[in-house]
């Protein structure tokens, strides 16, 4: 009985989540590397461009990113129905207090946000609000699972 | 010479305990959505001390233009989100629960639909919270997103 001691602790040992205590001495516990991908995103917030979304996001099936009352299902939907549509109002996304939360392989963000653009109809909107950015460390990166954000008009 | 049990036992410890894991991963799943739901209970309730007992005490509270500590929101906005909860009753979806090691996140969305100071309501929201397990096994809500 004694040869099984080692199989099942081996078991064990393989399907029992990581240990997820705070990892910031390691590279996936470096701020640095959340906020530089999120300044990858608000310029591509900006500009319309897809490409950073593609890169820092995992494209999970299952996927869904809130702002406001409403969301998008995939990052397909977010890029096409979202970030492109606004950045043709001119969007302009500001992101500061940003802070970093790390729980071993999982991270989240959250930030304060300044938006402002110009509605089809001419209406300009200044907006204020905060964002959140859950992370997941894949394959020695960082990447977006899920995104919260809600604003509301700067009085 | 009698056949040796052990590869029959070594096999059939090795199918059991996935099965067990899986179990375990479903109760921590119905923990931390049950974190969840008593928070949702406590807030439509009015019990705002089970509200504060739920959260870590480094959460952060997000809605609208402000991010907020829990002292911030004791003293804001947690009494208008009482009241709100009890006026107008809200419609909420299933809640989605991910577990990633201790930390876990929980995502909804609802609608609320009635009446607050004279004023109709029919409004959809999005919830996201972030909960960690602490020391002791009990879920706490490190973060709540509405938008």
């Amino acid at each position: 009985m004694r040869s099984f001691l080692p199989v099942i602790l081996l078991v064990v040992a393989a399907c029992t989540p990581p240990v997820t205590e705070s990892t910031t001495s390691t590279p996936a516990g470096d701020p640095a590397a959340l906020t530089a991908i999120l300044e990858d995103i608000r310029v591509g917030w900006e500009t319309g461009d897809g490409a950073p979304f593609r890169e820092h996001f995992l494209d999970w099936e299952g996927a869904r990113y809130f702002e406001g009352g409403g969301e998008n299902i995939g990052l397909q939907d977010l890029i096409e129905n979202h970030v492109e549509p606004e950045a043709e109002l001119g969007l302009q996304l500001q992101y500061s207090d940003i802070q970093t939360h790390f729980e071993g392989d999982f991270a989240w963000a959250v930030v304060d946000t300044d938006i402002r653009l110009t509605t089809q109809d001419g209406q300009d909107i200044h907006n204020r609000g905060h964002g959140t950015y859950l992370f997941r460390w894949v394959d020695g990166t960082w990447k977006i699972v899920h995104t919260q954000s809600a604003s509301s008009p700067v009085q | 010479m009698s056949r040796s049990p052990r590869p029959i036992l070594t096999a059939a410890l090795l199918l059991l305990l996935p099965i067990g894991l899986q179990a375990q991963a479903a109760d921590e799943s119905a923990q931390v959505a049950a974190t969840v739901s008593a928070f949702h209970t406590a807030m439509a309730t009015g019990d705002t001390e089970a509200m504060l007992a739920l959260l870590a005490p480094d959460a952060r509270i997000l809605e609208g233009g402000s991010i907020e500590t829990i002292e911030d929101y004791e003293a804001g906005h947690m009494s208008a989100d009482v009241a709100f909860a009890q006026a107008v009753p809200r419609e909420r979806s299933d809640l989605q629960v991910f577990i990633e090691g201790n930390v876990a996140w929980v995502v909804s969305t609802s609608r609320a639909v009635g009446t607050y100071r004279g004023r109709e309501v029919d409004s959809r929201g999005g919830e996201l919270m972030v909960l960690a397990q602490s020391a002791d096994g009990a879920w706490k809500i490190r973060s709540i997103s509405w938008s």
